[in-house]
């Protein structure tokens, strides 16, 4: 996990692993996009070479993620540094039912 | 896994009737049952189960689309039911961007196969990623050209 600032704006980086339940499926999905979006950070969600849109559920679906998956989070905005805990913590919180 | 391997003939639904989200779950869900995928017994807990699912958070994932779904016991393979809207101002279904819903995909698979459910999200979406595709899907007249659309035919 690294941060940078730049003139005012903040650029924050971190590998994490997925633990929902049943991997990243719609309900961390649709959260994560949701929560995104209140953000001015631009949210970019990678599983290898396949990068989505974090304000995208769609896109984040796409990613096809099973549990255990190593996906990479990237926050880019002034913002940056109040969105990553809550994003992440999203991805990593284990606690959706399999839905 | 393609959209067709787990869609049901018999449950795509060309012009939906339902005007609300309950409504269209309900529709969708006696497709299913009509064209065998969902045994008599199950049908009415299915159709609670994929509304208790909706309450937890809106399906509709955005541009039209929603794909409602809930793992079930009775369920021993994963099935799909399809449906598209005509109603000029859609379904509402309080999705992620706020738009009203058009095409819908209804998927019940068991409970003990997550990974198998996982991919057919995956499926769906990567299915509608383009609009192109999804203004074909909308512009399909009946059920048997959605199926030819959808599996090559």
């Amino acid at each position: 996990m690294g941060a940078t600032a730049v003139g005012g704006t903040s650029i924050r980086r971190t590998v994490i692993v997925a633990n929902p339940p049943d991997g990243l499926h719609m309900r961390p999905a649709t959260a994560f996009a949701k929560l995104a979006r209140g953000f001015r950070c631009a949210v970019t969600v990678r599983n290898g070479e396949k990068a989505a849109d974090g304000r995208s559920p769609t896109d984040l679906l796409m990613l096809f993620a099973p549990p255990g998956t190593e996906l990479v989070v990237e926050l880019d905005g002034e913002d940056a540094d109040i969105a990553l805990d809550p994003l992440v913590a999203i991805l990593t919180a284990g606690e959706y039912d399999p839905a | 896994m393609r959209f067709t391997n787990f869609l049901k003939r018999g449950a795509i639904l060309p012009d939906l009737a339902a005007g609300t989200r309950e409504e269209a779950i309900a529709e969708m869900v006696a497709a299913l049952h009509a064209a065998g995928a969902i045994d008599d017994a199950s049908r009415a807990d299915v159709t609670a189960a994929v509304l208790r699912r909706e309450q937890l958070g809106s399906t509709g994932i955005g541009r039209g689309i929603a794909i409602p779904h809930s793992r079930h016991a009775s369920a021993t393979s994963l099935v799909g039911g399809l449906a598209v809207s005509r109603r000029p101002g859609g379904i509402p279904f309080d999705a992620i961007d706020g738009e009203p819903v058009f095409v819908l995909v209804l998927l019940v698979s068991p409970q003990d196969r997550p990974g198998e459910h996982l991919r057919a999200l995956d499926c769906v979406v990567q299915t509608f990623r383009d609009d192109a595709t999804l203004a074909r899907l909308r512009g399909c007249r009946t059920a048997d050209e959605m199926w030819a659309m959808l599996s090559g035919e």
